[in-house]
């Protein structure tokens, strides 16, 4: 991954990161703000509601206070008080009713039977079901179903005791239903619901609103169903089509602790939805523009950090290249990168100047090699031209016959030393005029079977150690820029040492072979093979093994090999044999350096 | 009159040595294999070998060690054209 790809996911990820969490944590807090008020706004509304409830019922006790002290009823409680036949009065609540706006209003008698009824006329003579003599001790108002004709109804109700023994009771109070609700002052976005728990199963007839009927509601039954049961506030938040709601229930006590009404706060969250999305969009907004803007920056950043670093990695392939002379004059940098820059080029620089230093040292040692190589070489046929040159001179006080023959073999030894002297220098000459290759499109395979082909008679001589030549040409290699005359000199090299190698007979084994553009030769014998120190001085120019060699001969084979762009290993195992393996690129030395600069460091692979 | 073994495997070598020893008034065998050289040194009286130290198959002092070992006493010089490491 680039630095420009990591610098803008790196971006990326720090901008949505950051958005997610302002976002997530705005949303939070948004909703906890909501959440508070609308715990305030429904604390307000219920606080609300009991005040009104309260008011109501001081009305309810009121009237009833002004019923049971009218002059009628004064009456009616000291009438039947002396036996009088209650049926006589059987219509009295009616009016009395209507006159101080109850809906509901019975009379009692002191035994608890109905006198009159006002919502249920014909009820006279019943028992009546929470009204007695007993229960008017307390003048508190509270909530009660009440039985109509039709269904029973929820009331805020009272009870009153009119005259002493014997007296009537009176008991009558209101309808807790929509009217009620009406009276309530509804903050925007909230409403108010009663359920009347008058029926043993949850009915939907019995969930009343200010505005009209809530019969659709039924999300709201499980809610309701949990305060009925539990009898303790409980919350919901409930999703309807246009938007969440949410549902504070409280329940309302009857005079002896039974749930008779749940009281439905609700307060929509439509706002606090809409909210939430607004900053959910926003987020998304800010969260794409600052992405936008990491992207646009980084890339920036990205490009200036990165030019000149890309820059300054074309300049180090170029190095690598074998281009030494390189400037970064055109590298635009500042800062680190300059820093790097220069670094870099005082390290070209030293290398430059290491390598040359390299160079000399090692020019000048190969020199010195030289000079001893041919000093010794020349010092070997000199020792015993220089031993017969005395003989000779002591020889003349001999006599002539003796002389003679002294003479003549002195003479043989001279012109065989002069003879030897003549090809060392020769060897020394040819290699020194060893020419720059002359690339033509040739074949190894040729090479290889012409360069054998020199060696069959010296092989098939008699009394020559018995060797077995083994050819195992790949038919693929028949294609190679190269110098045919300078390979089958270096494959003559190797097959002489090969054959050198094994005095007692063998196997001679070449091998042509073509792997990732490139021609392996190997030439292998079965001979004794290279100790560790003889393999590490191989290529050496001028180290030899044997007794008869310039030591030049593997020097050539590199020397060859070098200049065709290739590479020359030996792999040898003392008592096994010894097998060179040649490399070269099939197209010459050319493609050799541009398959190096492609494998450099830092170029895309 | 001594009689002398010289061993190399260079014919000029071997050639020029024995004559500069004949002319010295000596007797000169001469042999160019140490192998051979060893048989001849075990078998025969020399009062001195020359050896050259660097030779195909058997070396000169792979010759001298053999020598040695098997109790012969017989004065043996090494001549060495080539330089040998630490000893010129």
């Amino acid at each position: 991954m680039s630095l420009r790809t990591r610098l803008l996911a790196l971006v990326s990820a720090v901008v949505a990161i950051t958005v997610v969490l302002v976002t997530v944590t705005v949303s939070a807090s948004a909703r906890r703000s909501f959440a508070a008020l609308d715990a305030q706004r429904t604390a307000a509304l219920v606080a609300q509601f009991r005040r009104e409830f309260t008011l109501e019922g001081q009305q309810v006790g009121l009237r009833l206070d002004r019923i049971a002290a009218s002059d009628a009823v004064v009456r009616t409680a000291a009438d039947i008080a002396s036996r009088h036949d209650p049926a006589a009065y059987v219509n009295d609540a009616g009016p009395l009713a209507t006159a101080q706006g109850l809906d509901f209003l019975d009379l009692v008698s002191n035994d608890g039977r109905i006198v009159s009824s006002a919502h249920w006329p014909a009820k006279f003579g019943y028992r009546h079901a929470w009204a007695t003599a007993a229960d008017a001790a307390s003048t508190r108002e509270f909530l009660q179903v009440v039985e109509l004709p039709q269904e029973a109804a929820l009331g805020l109700v009272a009870i009153r005791r009119v005259g002493g023994e014997g007296g009537l009771v009176v008991a009558g109070g209101r309808r807790l239903d929509r009217q009620f609700l009406q009276s309530l002052v509804l903050p925007p976005g909230m409403r108010v619901l009663l359920y009347r728990n008058i029926e043993p199963e949850i009915s939907r007839r019995q969930l009343v609103t200010a505005s009209g009927d809530a019969s659709q509601e039924s999300a709201l039954e499980p809610l309701i169903a949990r305060v009925r049961q539990t009898g303790t506030e409980a919350t919901e938040v409930i999703d309807w089509p246009d938007g969440p709601e949410r549902i504070s229930a409280i329940p309302i006590d009857g005079r002896d602790g039974r749930v008779l009404g749940v009281l439905l706060v609700g307060s929509s969250e439509r706002e606090l939805a809409a909210l939430v999305r607004r900053i959910r969009w926003s987020g998304v907004g800010f969260g794409a523009l600052g992405i936008m803007l990491g992207v646009g920056l980084s890339y920036m950043v990205a490009a200036r950090v990165t030019r000149p670093v890309e820059q300054l990695a074309g300049v180090a392939r170029t190095v690598a290249g074998g281009e030494w002379d390189v400037r970064l004059d055109h590298v635009r940098t500042s800062g680190e990168l300059a820093d790097l820059a220069a670094a870099f080029e005082t390290m070209t620089r030293q290398l430059v100047d290491h390598r040359e230093r390299l160079v000399q040292a090692e020019r000048v040692a190969a020199w010195r090699e030289l000079a001893r190589r041919l000093a010794h070489e020349l010092k070997n046929p000199l020792f015993p031209m220089r031993i017969t040159l005395d003989n000779l001179h002591r020889a003349t006080s001999l006599p002539e016959a003796e002389f003679k023959e002294v003479f003549d073999e002195s003479l043989t030894t001279l012109a065989t030393g002069l003879t030897n002297l003549n090809t060392v220098i020769g060897r020394f000459s040819d290699f020194s005029r060893m020419p720059m290759p002359v690339l033509e499109d040739v074949s190894p395979n040729a090479i290889v079977t012409q360069a054998v082909a020199l060696f069959r008679a010296q092989l098939e001589a008699p009394g020559a150690p018995s060797i077995r030549v083994t050819l195992d040409l790949d038919p693929a290699a028949v294609n190679l820029r190269g110098d045919a005359e300078q390979l089958g000199r270096a494959l003559q090299n190797l097959l002489l040492n090969a054959i050198d190698a094994m005095p007692a007979g063998g196997e001679l084994t070449v091998r042509t072979r073509v792997i990732d553009r490139a021609v392996h030769v190997e030439v292998s014998d079965s001979g004794q093979g290279l100790t560790e120190e003889e393999r590490s001085r191989l290529f050496t120019p001028y180290y030899t093994t044997k007794q008869h060699g310039t030591g030049l001969g593997l020097a050539i084979v590199q020397s060859v090999v070098t200049d065709h762009g290739g590479r020359i290993r030996v792999e040898s195992t003392p008592g096994r044999g010894t097998a060179f393996h040649l490399e070269l690129p099939i197209g010459g030395p050319a493609s050799a350096l541009a398959q190096a600069n492609q494998r450099a460091p830092g170029a895309p692979r | 009159m001594s009689r002398v073994l010289v061993v190399d495997d260079d014919a000029s070598t071997l050639a020029s040595l024995a004559r500069a020893f004949r002319l010295a008034g000596h007797e000169a065998v001469v042999c160019d294999d140490a192998t051979r050289a060893i048989v001849l040194v075990k078998n025969e009286r020399f009062d001195i070998v020359i050896s050259d130290v660097v030779m195909p198959r058997k070396d000169g002092l792979a010759m001298l060690a053999e020598l040695r070992e098997a109790g012969v006493t017989t004065p043996i010089v090494m001549v060495s054209g080539q330089a040998t490491r630490g000893v010129e």
